[in-house]
């Protein structure tokens, strides 16, 4: 499922430090194994992908709201983006730190069948020419 | 539900706060009601106490609660808190979020906090 990308109210910040693709250092992870990080105008837009076989499944383009170190900040280093995902809400926050991109997810089970679940996975960056495919 | 591992008084591990210097957490009739503490600016001292939206379990078993997400209102700004036990600290990430108008940046803070009980 996709959701309209919106810009956010109040400073811009740079979000270059966070745009491209980012894969799972976990090859082996069976939550979220690659993440795209794209412009959409002046904020930026996040795309999941879940492990699942044989293809990662697309979970669909979500605007993520851009955060700075501090309050005089223009370079964005941290995001946070939300993803409804029927039974699940699934929240996503993450930050760059020397070059990895750090990603903890809050996994709400709206209908209490299973506990609510948190992860954290860690995530680099691929050079651009391996970037995402059309 | 077993929240025991989160509940009391958790202090900062540096001096050199971002945000937070110290949070009370609280079990209440089935909640986590959590509080927070700050010094200066834009901050209040005190962010009085929230109940926490909800809860998450990092283990397989879903034996013991180990993460929140909490939200509060001050004024000129609104902050999501997100907290996980890792180790013994609890790691606190949190999400400024300005709506004041004002020409600062929407900013995030990641601390972390031993328990002092």
């Amino acid at each position: 499922m996709s959701t309209p990308v919106t810009e956010h109210r109040g400073v811009t910040l740079d979000p270059s430090a966070l745009l491209g693709t980012w894969r799972n250092t976990n090859a082996a992870s069976r939550g979220i194994v690659r993440i795209d990080l794209e412009r959409a105008g002046s904020a930026i837009a996040l795309r999941a992908f879940g492990a699942d076989e044989p293809e990662p499944c697309n979970w669909g383009r979500v605007p993520a709201r851009m955060y700075g170190d501090r309050f005089d900040a223009n370079q964005a280093l941290a995001l946070d983006a939300t993803y409804n995902r029927g039974l699940l809400e699934v929240h996503l926050q993450a930050n760059v730190k020397t070059g990895v991109l750090v990603v903890a997810s809050f996994t709400r089970v709206l209908d209490g069948s299973s506990a609510n679940r948190y992860t954290r996975e860690f995530y680099y960056r691929l050079p651009e020419r391996e970037g995402p495919r059309p | 539900m077993d929240v025991a591992n989160l509940i009391g008084r958790w202090r900062k591990t540096n001096d050199g706060s971002q945000a937070i210097h110290a949070l009370e957490i609280n079990e209440a009739e089935g909640s986590l009601v959590v509080r927070a503490f700050s010094e200066g600016e834009p901050w209040p001292a005190d962010w009085d106490a929230v109940r926490a939206e909800s809860l998450y379990t990092g283990a397989a078993d879903g034996a013991a609660e180990s993460a929140f997400m909490a939200r509060w209102d001050l004024g000129p700004l609104d902050v999501v808190m997100q907290a996980n036990l890792n180790l013994g600290l609890l790691v606190v990430a949190c999400f400024h979020r300005f709506k004041d108008g004002s020409a600062r940046a929407d900013r995030f803070t990641r601390e972390f906090f031993y328990h002092a009980d």
